[in-house]
């Protein structure tokens, strides 16, 4: 019977293999960043409307974007390429100074009747960011901003108002102080006002906004480091750990996600976020939580990063894989991923629809309407190293061993240098 | 002698020299795979790296000829004078105390007459050593973190205010070597056994005959019969910890700042972050012929020290 089984089995394989390779399906590459459930199941209603291509999903871990793309690049080099890939607003100019991807122009002329609705339907900045030297090289599946999380059992113990869209850096100091507390007497802090971990998209930049300043200038040429309004940026954050007492001390080597678990815990009050924590806060069966701006400070401008799919170069089927960009700017796909607690869509009408508000957040409709607000990531095609020199002394300036005006200055030295070698 | 014996002995040498060729041909046949394997990954990137090491390239566009640039740049860095610096001291740090440690663990195992606390203590030391370093660091990164992680829960518990364990330029590197210690003091100890095994129990008797006490006879008696066995643990132990990587590249990312930022987890950062695949090669080739000339070096030392009975 067993040797029935096999045999059946392994003729069933063969003439499954025989009949793709004879009716001409094409298999496409897509690499994608963590877990590959969500891209799985897309990629299944994908095929069920285009049979002739099937996706196969590969997901690769990092915890930041320059990880995700350092080992997209390496797989390029290494003659193994993806078809297509989830390339950020981070990546892009990269991997398009790289010439790893292709403009996507020709293929959005020939098919604009059908991509008519979603460039309607679609935010102009979530299509902008993807344009480089006068070239589309991505169209806009997803995107985040920066938010605040509050946790609502947690003010509420505390007898806090939750927070208002105006609210500002004075209100969120004063709320953190009031919320953090040793509740055992062990001389220990347990619940703390704002968790935050060393971050360049979710956790530094947002706030050098919220300053008036920025990493670089506003075409990513030169670094703004030495403006005096980005440093204040960094004693601020430097200020929550050790002068307001309400943030612990981020560790390195952990990403954003170590601010989860103390939430879901009722052991804090903020940590800051896109959209993308909401499928960890879901998974974890926590719904107490709602969302608002970061607090106003000098402004109250909004950090966003788009989530593109780019074709690569070297794909031996872009056709194929363009097909399967186009169904990613689709109601259905993008509806279908927003429901799963993605990201933000790319399309407005799925942002407002029962997609986006089938999960907590309540006050989710503050995604969308931020765009107004919002100034795109400092994405240069030097991104990986800026972001790997920024972290390194924003950590030294928050744990101390350098003084914010001392790890900027470094900082700024070392990326200008960057940027002069590409302008030589 | 004969014609028909010289013949006979001709053709016997002939025949043991086909004999000879055969096991020879054959001996080599045993060894291709391993060879093969050697040539392919070992000697083959190696010569890749000392050719890459006169290169910039970006793995994407084509390698551009730099010459002693690297070289050049590499002496230049203000950063890397404290990351070799960092290495060294993690090297002579570690490595001093697995010996000492093991040495003192493996002479107290060897003294356990108990066959039962024997095993038991054998496994207990060895353990560590089967799991991954990097599924240690991952488990250690959450119980050494500062304001959340179970050690300094104890540590609050013993009145002593919490450590910094990751998040201080003064302990982060203190708490690497603390984890590599941990790690793999084990092995160290398992060699150190098996060479006390192999000292003659006539020597500890002759020199107990002779008056020795335990120190006497430990350090007349185990610690020279040990040398060779001190000796492998120096060469392999100094090698192997010039080239940690896995506890500052899971733990720390180096940090903060530099302070835990190792030779081998920069050159990955310029090799497969940055893409500077010339510079790296160039740091690559400097580690290579550092640790070749300090291994030739404890061999030409080892012949004054080394005793092999």
């Amino acid at each position: 019977m067993r040797k029935f089984v096999i045999a059946i089995s392994s003729i069933s394989l063969m003439l499954m293999l025989i009949f793709n390779y004879a009716y001409g399906v094409k298999v496409i590459r897509f690499v994608t960043w963590g877990d590959t459930a969500m891209f799985d199941e897309l990629g299944g209603l994908f095929t069920k409307k285009r049979p002739d291509i099937k996706l196969e999903v590969i997901g690769v871990p990092a915890i930041s974007w320059g990880e995700l793309f350092d080992k997209m690049k390496i797989m390029v080099a290494g003659g193994d390429p993806p078809d297509i890939a989830y390339i950020a607003i981070e990546g892009t100019q990269l991997f398009a100074e790289g010439g790893l991807i292709i403009p996507l122009d020709k293929y959005i002329e020939r098919d604009k009747e059908e991509l008519k609705d979603f460039f309607s339907d679609a935010h102009p900045k979530l299509i902008e960011v993807f344009k480089y030297k006068g070239y589309q090289y991505s169209l806009p599946f997803e995107w985040n901003n920066m938010v605040i999380f509050y946790n609502q059992n947690v003010l509420d113990d505390a007898g806090v108002a939750y927070p208002v869209k105006d609210w500002t850096v004075d209100d969120f100091i004063k709320v953190g102080q009031k919320v953090s507390k040793d509740i055992d007497g062990d001389g220990k802090t347990d619940i703390w006002g704002y968790h935050f971990s060393v971050q360049y998209f979710a956790c530094l930049v947002p706030w050098m906004f919220l300053a008036g300043g920025n990493v670089l200038n506003d075409d990513w040429t030169q670094s703004r480091l030495d403006d005096s309004k980005t440093i204040d940026a960094v004693k601020l954050l430097t200020d929550f750990v050790w002068k307001y007492k309400i943030s612990p001390l981020p560790e390195p080597g952990q990403g954003w996600g170590a601010c989860v678990a103390p939430f879901v815990n009722n052991r804090a009050a903020f940590f800051g976020g896109g959209r993308w924590p909401v499928a960890s806060l879901r998974d974890a069966n926590f719904t107490r939580y709602d969302v608002q701006y970061m607090p106003k400070w000098r402004t109250q401008n909004v950090i966003y990063g788009v989530g593109g799919y780019p074709i690569f170069k070297a794909s031996k089927n872009p056709d194929e894989a363009w097909e399967f960009a186009k169904f990613l700017t689709t109601y259905e796909a993008q509806a279908y991923a927003t429901k799963r607690g993605y990201s933000i869509p790319g399309r407005r009408s799925v942002a407002y629809s029962d997609s986006m508000f089938y999960l907590p957040p309540k006050n989710a409709r503050i995604y969308y309407e931020s765009l107004d607000l919002a100034i795109p990531v400092p994405s240069p095609p030097e991104y990986g190293r800026v972001e790997s020199v920024l972290m390194r002394e924003f950590s030294s300036a928050v744990l101390r061993e350098k003084t914010p005006e001392a790890a900027m200055a470094a900082a700024h030295r070392e990326i200008s240098d960057l940027l002069k070698a590409r302008r030589k | 002698m004969n014609n028909k014996e010289g013949e006979f002995k001709l053709s016997r040498a002939v025949s043991l020299q086909r004999i000879r060729k055969k096991e020879i041909a054959q001996a080599y046949l045993f060894l291709a795979p391993t060879l093969a394997g050697f040539f392919i990954f070992i000697l083959g990137p190696m010569a890749a790296a000392m050719g890459l090491a006169f290169f910039d390239w970006n793995l994407i566009s084509p390698p551009t000829f730099a010459a002693l640039h690297n070289y050049y740049v590499i002496f230049s860095d203000p950063r890397v004078l404290k990351i070799i610096w960092n290495t060294l001291f993690f090297t002579i740090v570690s490595v001093g105390v697995k010996l000492v440690l093991a040495l003192l663990l493996a002479l107290g195992v060897h003294s356990q007459i108990s066959r039962f606390s024997n095993y038991f203590l054998r496994t207990t030391i060895f353990s560590p050593v089967v799991i991954s370093m990097a599924a240690a660091s991952v488990m250690l990164g959450w119980m050494l973190n500062t304001d959340f992680g179970i050690v300094n829960h104890f540590v609050r518990k013993l009145g002593i205010m919490p450590i910094k364990w990751l998040t201080s330029s003064t302990w982060s590197m203190r708490s690497i070597i603390l984890i590599d210690i941990w790690k793999t003091i084990g092995f160290y100890f398992i060699v150190f056994l098996a060479g006390l095994h192999n000292i003659p129990k006539e020597f500890y008797e002759a020199a107990k005959v002779d008056g020795a006490n335990a120190w006497h006879q430990f350090w007349y008696v185990s610690l020279p019969g040990l040398t060779p066995t001190l000796f492998f643990l120096l060469v392999i132990g100094l090698s192997s910890a010039l080239q940690v990587f896995d506890q500052a590249y899971i733990l720390t990312r180096g940090g903060p700042g530099d302070s835990t930022r190792v030779l081998v987890y920069y050159l990955y950062e310029h090799g497969f972050q940055y893409l500077n695949m010339g510079y790296a090669s160039t740091l690559a080739v400097v580690l290579f012929l550092f640790v070749l000339i300090l291994t030739i070096f404890q061999f030409r030392l080892g012949r004054f020290w080394v005793f092999y009975q």
